[in-house]
């Protein structure tokens, strides 16, 4: 009786295989190798001069940075691109939120007809997509080729359904007797919008800027066609490491734009009070 | 005495004039009728009880007062005048809603100064501002004063408004901490309301609803979610706060005891129709059909026929009773509740039985005595041994004879 009394706490330290475990296995594999390996050999080739990458002989260098740092056109390239996106985020809000408010009042027929025309833009490649909108824009107003307004209008047009998805998403989940309870305490249509929804939809909303902002500030294709060949950070990127092979050169902007972004993200945590809570 | 004929006066007047008067109330959902024409009157200070099993349409009644559902029929008056085209946000109701809907975003204290925000600023701070503005403007023209002098009483004026704002969020703040008071809820005010218990929500959505000082508090089964000893709590706190406040209160619940303890007035109701209306005694006592007698408290039933006035004839046996005005030899039906029969010795019963079945129910035994016509249910607070012959007896007055219902 003693020992197996004894034996008892030891089986509870041990370490129990779970079904969610083993469920788990395969991603933190994918992340260890298509993330963090990735990440890894970046940082270390921004740390490398470019003779050296070549070989395995270490030296550990900030020119990389440093070129890029003192080199104003470039650092501006970068602000263009923060700027740039941050203005089509603001544009795909100011249209996204009325119309997944829109779709998640209409009803149900409606809604998955909405849903899918939102959606269906998603289906054609992107490449296809603003080259065509390039062709629409040439055809109407070429003058606007080029210009900042170009480039807002194609990161609109691209990325707008992330903006409206996760709003949506939120905004349906409001439970009907929250408006019923508002306008029974005497809020009109309005407040209760202020007051009640635009609070409770905040996290939707942040996710569709994230969703939105994120692949604006480094996007290829947009500024290529719409911005008539205009270098942005991606653009810059790519031509480093692709065109000239400069491995060492591109890693160090995309992390920096990455340091960006992640502090970006990090002030937006911080606005996401509500959800921090927890919702239930 | 002259201040009593004035008191009658008045009296008759609010007789006359119901507080709140339902018409021919009817609703169809996709072509299923959930209502069919309800007419009611609640007067003012007074606790009405909608009472049914589910689907029977209470809820949807107290929706069309509290305008969240639209009548495909009929017209609700308060004070006379049809509220049907108000939308609910412009209504004399408040709401205490089945599971409450508290504002998940804001903590107990917000929530319950949701309504009187809200009607501050539907006065218009800013436009208030303007208008002040404007009319000094219009009175500096009229006469001719300097631009000094406008200044000057602009800026009086101007304080004396800020300081009425202060002023009223200073008494909005004094309402919120009454009324949370009120409801047992000091020191709870800068809580989530997802972090509460049930019963504690349920107090933040009665204080959220009565701070608006309503004519009339719909409640919408809000005890439902409570533990059973809390329930029993509530029920007296609701009807206190009620008797206090003289708000009067329409109550949703398909629990025939909560209806029992607060009300001053019950309506029965099934199939989308009202059963019955009347004070919980007369509900009680005086069932006016099969299914309000099954619904409310436990009975036993008994088909029969009416003789005469006051004579009643059922399982081969003629009895007397107090009931009279139905037709000669009407059939009909009988309730005899479980607690008004005494189980006697053999001889001295009307009806005469054996025990088959006891069951211990903690205040009383219930007790089933089979008879050569039927079981009957007894509730007696003395034990009987299993398979006693004995004799039933009850009085004339515990007969109550109904018409018989399809």
């Amino acid at each position: 009786m003693k020992p197996f009394v004894i034996s008892r706490p030891k089986a509870k330290t041990k370490k129990r295989w779970t079904f969610e475990g083993f469920l788990g296995i395969p991603y933190q594999a994918l992340i260890i190798v298509l993330i963090m390996i990735p990440i890894f050999l970046m940082l270390l080739y921004s740390f490398q001069s470019r003779e050296t990458s070549q070989t395995f002989t270490l030296i550990f260098t900030l020119d990389n940075y440093l070129r890029f740092i003192n080199e104003p056109i470039f650092v501006g390239l970068m602000a263009d691109s923060i700027g740039l996106a941050f203005v089509a985020t603001l544009v795909s809000l100011v249209i996204g939120y009325p119309l997944a408010y829109i779709i998640s009042k209409s009803h149900t027929k409606t809604k998955t007809l909405l849903i899918l025309l939102i959606t269906a833009p998603m289906w054609i490649n992107m490449l296809l997509r603003t080259k065509a909108l390039e062709q629409v824009l040439l055809m109407l107003a070429p003058e606007l080729i080029g210009t900042n307004l170009a480039i807002i209008v194609g990161m609109t047009y691209v990325y707008l359904p992330f903006m409206v998805l996760p709003i949506y998403t939120v905004l349906s989940k409001i439970d009907v007797s929250l408006y019923e309870s508002a306008s029974d305490l005497g809020a009109n249509k309005l407040q209760t919008l202020i007051k009640v929804v635009i609070p409770l939809s905040i996290s939707g909303v942040l996710s569709g800027i994230m969703m939105v902002f994120l692949p604006s500030a480094t996007t290829l294709v947009v500024p290529k066609y719409l911005g008539a060949g205009r270098f942005l950070i991606g653009n810059l990127i790519e031509n480093a490491m692709i065109s000239q092979g400069d491995f060492g050169y591109g890693s160090s902007i995309a992390l920096l734009m990455a340091g960006l972004i992640l502090v970006f993200l990090y002030a937006i945590k911080k606005v996401d009070k509500y959800t921090e809570g927890g919702d239930e | 005495m002259e201040k009593d004929t004035l008191k009658d006066v008045k009296n008759t007047q609010n007789m006359a004039e119901p507080l709140i008067k339902l018409v021919d109330l009817t609703k169809e959902f996709n072509g299923q009728v959930v209502l069919r024409g309800i007419d009611l009157e609640i007067d003012a200070q007074e606790f009405v009880t909608f009472l049914g099993p589910s689907g029977c349409g209470k809820t949807t009644t107290l929706r069309i007062i509290g305008g969240f559902v639209e009548p495909s029929q009929g017209d609700v008056l308060f004070q006379g005048k049809s509220i049907l085209g108000i939308p609910s946000h412009k209504r004399p109701t408040n709401t205490v809603f089945q599971r409450y809907a508290l504002f998940p975003h804001l903590d107990v204290y917000d929530n319950v100064a949701f309504g009187l925000r809200v009607k501050q600023e539907a006065l218009g701070r800013f436009t208030r501002l303007k208008d002040l503005k404007r009319s000094l403007k219009k009175e500096a023209l009229e006469n001719n004063w300097s631009k000094s002098i406008l200044k000057q009483t602009y800026q009086e004026k101007k304080q004396a408004f800020i300081e009425s704002i202060e002023q009223i969020k200073l008494d909005m703040d004094e309402k919120v901490r009454k009324y949370l008071k009120l409801v047992g809820l000091e020191g709870y005010e800068n809580r989530r309301v997802h972090k509460l218990s049930g019963g504690q929500q349920q107090r933040v959505a009665i204080a959220r609803a009565l701070i608006n000082e309503p004519k009339v508090l719909l409640l919408d089964e809000p005890l439902a979610a409570l533990d059973l000893k809390l329930r029993q709590e509530m029920q007296y706190e609701l009807k206190e706060i009620q008797r206090r406040s003289g708000i009067t209160f329409v109550f949703v619940t398909h629990d025939q005891e909560e209806a029992l303890t607060m009300s001053d007035k019950i309506v029965v109701m099934n199939h989308g129709e009202i059963q019955q209306v009347g004070t919980p005694v007369d509900i009680y006592n005086e069932p006016i059909n099969k299914f309000v007698a099954t619904f409310i408290g436990e009975s036993n039933i008994i088909e029969g026929v009416m003789k005469t006035d006051f004579l009643v004839h059922f399982d081969h046996q003629d009895f007397t009773c107090v009931d009279k005005g139905f037709g000669l030899n009407e059939e009909v039906d009988i309730v005899i509740r479980p607690e008004d029969i005494d189980i006697v010795d053999l001889k001295e019963g009307l009806v005469e039985g054996t025990v088959v079945d006891i069951v211990f129910k903690g205040v009383h035994y219930e007790i089933d005595v089979e008879t050569k016509d039927r079981i009957y249910t007894i509730h007696t607070t003395d034990v009987q041994p299993l398979n006693k012959k004995v004799g039933l007896s009850f009085l004339p007055e515990d007969i109550h004879v109904m018409e018989r219902s399809n």
